[in-house]
């Protein structure tokens, strides 16, 4: 069930209205059975693994309440299977792949289907329990909130990764419907589509051709992870705007998982302005219990090392998540240690390097071939040469991208209360500009939804 | 009230924007008037099968349904919708078989069909089963795949015509190809000789998708508890693509005999068992994909006429 498909939105409608017809005491039984539907609907052979996630945390969280002494123990345990299930499903074959190419064998990979959101869910529920484990949470006695918690279905296919303190709490709150808050919700859902459907959707034509193209036509390499960025931004914050927009139908508010990116003037700020929550959780979670910076200088690098090499490999089973990670890793590395205070006194400098390197990045992780990604930043050196720009797909990106900057400014100032009625006019003109200048020649998912 | 003000402005959009189609006049038709015959399918009939022509012969009064991208389960839509209105005694259905190896692409495909159906239990069904898995814009932006700017300096026309109810088919006369009342488009001739023989998408052995033929299925089951006489016909090819795709063709005749037969389904398939009914030759079409010319279709339509006399 696609988010952007009809029988999405009829389903948030009709749980809308359940949701506030039930008595208040009720409302998070509604999202529970919604949540729960979602996920079946989305494919039933998936639900074992997120059912086996759910009760083995849900029980280790409360065994580490009942026995103090044995929490590190539980906490261990709990963890090893939590992240040994996610460990084996997602990267079994990689291992098989290079054990193969290592000691030239010829082991057979296995049929692995990757369940829907798992990358997301492990890292929820894994977060809980440290929590509990740390007692900066009480661990939820009632299953089936718990269960919500971990399956709300606007957010469990490609988060936001959420705090069981920031979240849980909220679904057991009274709601109820407002229409101010309505409208909020629709534009901001209205929004992500527009980010979606018009600016990543064209992106990802002009990606693909010129990914296709790029090793004959000279120069536009650049163009190409260029349009790469965006096609991703785009369609993972706008992904987020749709989550976050329905979600606050329901009265739920989730962490905002990007703000304003580009407007970064170095790459450790870059990766506090997006995908936060996954940033926010390797930062709590590892590179704080390591030692954080409060180490020695060599423990401290191995720190930054390990959050980056698993920030590369949680996004997939490939060698070029991996390079891309620690490439991150060594950006930031580089600017803790002596490019930072030279980037605060060039501000102007300091935002073509983050563009600059963020997109290099990116090439990195667009291509799971590290020869075939090295070839292509080669190329982003060459002369520009625009033959395969499609004049409407590039008016409609060149639009979207003046919208995004100018959100973004007015966002960065901090304006984003609007009138009613102002509210409106702009949902209106972005319903109207997505159905005139969207791409749709080609239905495409969301990017991060496959992780 | 804001929710009404936005109902109102995307049903405003939808009727300035959305054009109006030869499938409005189509379905118009068949709701509205009644017919002996339909007939469905895909392009091929739309330019091969002339009701008009046939009723010269047969004295049977029809309406010709057929449009590209019109797949099995558009057609069973449209049939149930037909009977809701009007009981027709033939549904006659022209088979490409290479429809059967591809899917039903989504978006306009599915909104040709479904914008023009009247409120009905069929539209009601039809958007289950074909769009509600699909795009939001389908629902909220049926003018999305359509060329913005094009219909922009259309909305002038396009309100008329849709707020006189106004079904005159002029406009739909262009200089070489027209479309008629009865539904049937008629193409002057062209050289073909030039063109490459290519298809896109060819029908293969192992290649048939289960959704169309599931609804073929129904199509047919539901025409027998209707009582509706349902026959099925495949039009003429030119020689030079059957010589090309030779294998693909006999696989495909094979294939469908077969499944009509054991439905007990009359099948008329004019590549293989009654070729030397019809012209094969270059000069009939208007392209190697098997697209008949205005002449041709009408000689092609009078032969039809006869066989299902």
């Amino acid at each position: 069930m696609l988010v952007t498909s009809n029988i999405f939105i009829l389903y948030v409608l009709v749980a809308m209205l359940v949701y506030y017809i039930v008595a208040d005491r009720y409302q998070w039984c509604v999202l529970l059975a919604f949540s729960m539907g979602y996920y079946i609907l989305s494919g039933t052979q998936f639900l074992p693994y997120l059912l086996f996630s759910i009760v083995l945390t849900y029980l280790s969280g409360l065994l580490i309440e009942k026995n103090p002494e044995k929490k590190k123990f539980i906490l261990i345990l709990g963890l090893v299977l939590n992240f040994g299930m996610l460990g084996v499903m997602k990267y079994t074959n990689f291992v098989i792949d290079n054990i193969n190419a290592l000691f030239h064998m010829e082991l057979k990979g296995a049929e692995l289907l990757l369940p829907l959101g798992i990358s997301f869910y492990v890292f929820q529920t894994s977060g809980y329990l440290a929590d509990v484990y740390w007692g900066k949470s009480r661990a939820e006695k009632n299953i089936f909130k718990y269960t919500l918690f971990v399956s709300f279905f606007p957010q469990i296919l490609q988060g936001p990764i959420a705090r069981y303190g920031r979240l849980a709490h909220q679904f057991c709150q009274p709601h109820r419907f407002q229409q101010g808050q309505l409208m909020v919700s629709v534009r901001r859902i209205v929004w992500g589509f527009f980010k979606k459907m018009v600016i990543a959707d064209w992106a990802a034509v002009f990606v693909d051709s010129i990914f296709a193209r790029e090793a004959q036509v000279s120069g536009i390499a650049l163009f190409g992870a260029m349009f790469y960025l965006l096609q991703l931004y785009a369609d993972f914050s706008g992904g987020m705007d749709i989550v976050m927009g329905i979600g606050s139908l329901f009265g739920i508010q989730m962490d905002e998982n990007f703000r304003q990116p580009f407007f970064a003037a170095s790459v450790s700020e870059f990766w506090r302005r997006w995908h936060i929550t996954l940033s926010s959780w390797f930062r709590d979670y590892i590179y704080i219990p390591l030692g954080g910076n409060r180490v020695s200088s060599w423990k401290w690098i191995r720190n930054i090392a390990v959050v980056w090499l698993v920030t590369g490999i949680w996004h997939g089973a490939s060698w070029n998540y991996v390079v891309w990670g620690l490439y991150f890793g060594v950006l930031v590395l580089m600017e803790k240690l002596f490019l930072g205070k030279f980037l605060e006194k060039h501000k102007i400098l300091a935002h073509g390097y983050t563009l600059f390197s963020v997109l290099i990045g990116f090439v990195i992780f667009s291509h799971q071939n590290l020869a075939e990604a090295g070839r292509t930043i080669l190329r982003i050196f060459a002369v520009p040469h625009l033959e395969l720009m499609n004049p409407e797909g590039m008016g409609a990106v060149g639009l979207g991208v003046i919208l995004l900057a100018v959100v973004g400014a007015l966002k960065e100032k901090g304006k984003t209360e609007l009138p009613a009625w102002l509210n409106w006019c702009i949902t209106m003109v972005l319903l109207v500009l997505i159905g005139a200048i969207g791409q749709n020649a080609v239905v495409r998912g969301f990017i991060y939804a496959q992780f | 009230m804001g929710i009404v003000l936005t109902v109102l402005v995307l049903k405003g959009l939808d009727l300035m924007l959305y054009p109006c189609t030869f499938m409005r006049n189509d379905i118009h038709t068949v709701v509205n008037e009644e017919f002996q015959d339909i007939y469905v399918g895909t392009s091929h009939g739309k330019m091969g099968i002339s009701p008009a022509e046939m009723e010269k012969i047969n004295n049977r009064t029809g309406h010709n349904l057929c449009v590209g991208g019109e797949y099995a389960i558009d057609i069973y839509h449209m049939i149930r919708l037909i009977n809701e209105k009007q009981h027709p005694e033939r549904v006659i259905y022209e088979v490409d078989p290479n429809y059967y190896v591809t899917e039903k692409q989504s978006g306009n495909n599915y909104l040709l069909f479904y914008h023009e159906f009247p409120f009905s239990k069929a539209k009601v069904e039809y958007y289950i089963h074909g769009l509600l898995d699909k795009d939001i814009r389908t629902m909220l932006l049926p003018w999305y795949e359509y060329g913005f700017q094009y219909e922009v300096s259309n909305v002038k026309e396009t309100l008329y015509r849709k707020l006189t109810r106004n079904y005159d088919i002029s406009y739909l006369k262009g200089r070489n190809q027209a479309y008629e009342e009865d539904g049937f488009i008629g193409t002057d001739p062209v050289d073909i000789s030039n063109m490459e023989v290519k298809l896109q998408n060819i029908f293969y052995e192992g290649g048939v998708k289960e959704q169309n033929i599931e609804y073929l299925k129904k199509i047919v089951q539901y025409c027998k508890e209707e009582g509706i006489q349902f026959i099925a016909i495949t039009t003429p090819m030119p020689d030079t693509t059957l010589e090309k795709y030779k294998e693909n063709y006999s696989c495909a005749g094979r294939y469908f005999t077969e499944f009509f037969q054991k439905l007990d389904v009359p099948y008329y398939d004019f590549n293989h068992e009654y070729y030397d009914f019809a012209s094969h030759y270059e000069v009939s079409f208007t392209d190697y994909d098997g697209h008949m010319n205005r002449d041709a279709a009408k000689g092609f339509s009078a032969i039809l006429a006869e066989l299902l006399r």
